[in-house]
């Protein structure tokens, strides 16, 4: 069964697509990552989705049911965003809030994960810095064990070693429990270790979605003479392409077949994969050149 | 079933919710009860059975509106989904609230009333130069209570209301409600025929009466308080 089921989803802002005629299908008990830059409209999604936001056109099945004012669906959604809170709540009331809101929620593991992160649940959310904000709520989101978990780029503001033990409580946390959980970051490389699938989205498009071992292979880097290069161009489709004088970089979507692959090497043509962030970045690449370009202007 | 208990979950963390917000409200509330009468007891040399009871009502009466129009803030409306709630609950919660606060402010101020007759009754067991009137039955403290209620009730409901409209719909809100001032203030007939309507509604040859219509005007503004939360999105 899908946990999520997205059909010609449209959302606009006035005269804004957010959103634009997005059909898509996540299966449950999936980690999956929502990439895209900023503004392409990853927020407004995980907001359809927890029945924030109301759909302008198409159809959203969450769990089974549409969520919007829904609290039978809406009871098994958590969507982590720490701006929410009040800022003069104590933590202590809003772990107990949590309790009270979620069966699932393991209230004694949660104190634990505080006690261990120094985030002191007397203390109100104000007087927290960015970084244990961001903990305290990823620790709610999580141990709330939701069949559908939704955490927006859930590792702003957290160092490195807090990043690491996230993505380890993550994924252990997931492994006892399984459940769908999407994840928002633009720290693609650190997603990657953790995702299962990968829904692309840019300017408010569905750019693919696919499992992550398809993405690591989607596409090559090769780099060699401009030459011999050159005439791949018409045969495959090209998402990257950098010239340093007559050498050429072409990020190619892997459509090679093995016979090419060793002709390209055979002509001294350098192949390797191309990385998860570099797909990523590529496909949702702008026609405007690079920022160089703009100061070099 | 399962719908059941997710909504009485829902409604339960939500109640604790409000319950942890109005915790200092209510600090607040004694704050100016506990103020008000130290001041006329230290100021004053005379005192009236009633005067906790005034304030009580009169502090009420700025308070709970006070109350409404930050609750009905798109800021405080956002706080409240960071858990599971539904916007049905969301308006039931609050016409709770603004039943259920003045019957807790009411109530405290009568606490106020005992306290204030008690350090009455011991100062005049002490000081001969002290006044101190008891104007109040058993009677007149009932209807008082109830009509004291209502106009709480009243007045918190469509302050619940037009908030309700306002912060969703602002332009909109604030045209309405800015022609009918100036209409209010540069209409004489308008203005004339509005007092009329306000005379006829309350106009009352009793209190029953005009409690029953102050409360079909606080329901009234329920369900018109009701219709831009409904239909709000959480941005």
């Amino acid at each position: 069964m899908n946990a999520v089921i997205l059909q010609n989803l449209v959302k606009r802002f006035g005269k804004k697509n957010a959103l634009d005629n997005i059909s898509l299908e996540l299966p449950e008990n999936c980690i999956v990552g929502l990439i895209g830059r900023n503004g392409a409209g990853k927020t407004t999604l995980l907001k359809t989705l927890a029945g924030y936001l109301r759909p302008t056109e198409g159809r959203v099945t969450v769990l089974g049911q549409q969520p919007f004012d829904n609290i039978r669906v809406l009871s098994d959604i958590v969507f982590m965003d720490d701006e929410r809170y009040n800022d003069s709540a104590v933590l202590w009331d809003l772990v107990d809030q949590a309790a009270l809101s979620y069966s699932r929620f393991d209230k004694v593991t949660a104190l634990k994960l505080l006690d261990y992160f120094n985030i002191p649940v007397k203390s109100k959310i104000k007087k927290l810095s960015k970084g244990m904000k961001t903990l305290f709520s990823l620790v709610i989101a999580l141990l709330s064990r939701s069949p559908l978990t939704m955490l927006d780029e859930p590792t702003i503001g957290l160092d490195a070693a807090h990043r690491k033990e996230f993505s380890s409580l993550l994924l252990k946390d997931y492994t006892n429990h399984p459940r769908t959980i999407i994840v928002s970051s633009h720290l693609i490389s650190e997603l990657e270790g953790l995702m299962e699938q990968a829904v692309l989205i840019d300017q408010g498009k569905l750019i693919f979605n696919k499992a992550i071992e398809d993405v690591q292979n989607y596409a090559l880097y090769l780099s060699g003479h401009r030459r011999v290069l050159e005439e791949l161009e018409g045969r495959h489709s090209i998402i990257y392409k950098e010239s340093m004088g007559e050498m050429l970089v072409l990020g190619v979507v892997n459509s090679l077949s093995e016979e090419e692959l060793r002709e390209l090497e055979s002509s001294g043509v350098e192949i390797s994969a191309m990385s998860v962030q570099d797909v990523c970045v590529n496909l949702t690449a702008t026609n405007k050149g690079g920022v160089l370009d703009v100061i070099a202007k | 079933m399962l719908s059941q208990n997710s909504r009485l979950r829902a409604m339960k963390s939500l109640l604790y919710s409000y319950y942890v917000d109005f915790k200092s409200f209510y600090g607040i509330y004694i704050g100016i009860m506990t103020g008000l009468l130290l001041s006329k007891f230290a100021l004053s040399s005379s005192a009236s059975g009633s005067s906790s009871l005034s304030a009580g009502l009169v502090s009420g009466v700025f308070m709970l509106p006070i109350a409404m129009i930050i609750i009905t803030s798109n800021s405080e409306l956002l706080k409240k989904f960071s858990f599971p709630v539904d916007r049905n609950m969301l308006v039931l919660s609050h016409i709770i609230l603004i039943l259920v606060l003045p019957v807790i402010m009411l109530l405290t101020s009568c606490g106020f009333h005992l306290l204030e007759t008690l350090a009455a009754e011991l100062t005049l067991s002490v000081a001969e130069n002290f006044f101190y009137t008891w104007v109040i039955t058993k009677d007149s403290f009932l209807v008082g209570f109830a009509m004291s209620y209502i106009i709480m009730v009243c007045i918190g409901g469509i302050t619940w209301m037009v908030f309700s409209w306002f912060y969703r719909h602002k332009i909109a809100t604030s045209v309405v409600c800015g022609t009918f001032l100036l209409a209010l203030v540069y209409l004489r007939d308008f203005r004339d025929a509005f007092l009329k309507l306000i005379n006829f509604i309350f106009y009352s040859p009793t209190p029953g009466i005009l409690f029953l219509k102050l409360s079909a005007i606080t329901l009234i503004s329920f369900a018109a308080g009701y219709i831009p939360i409904k239909r709000m999105e959480v941005k």
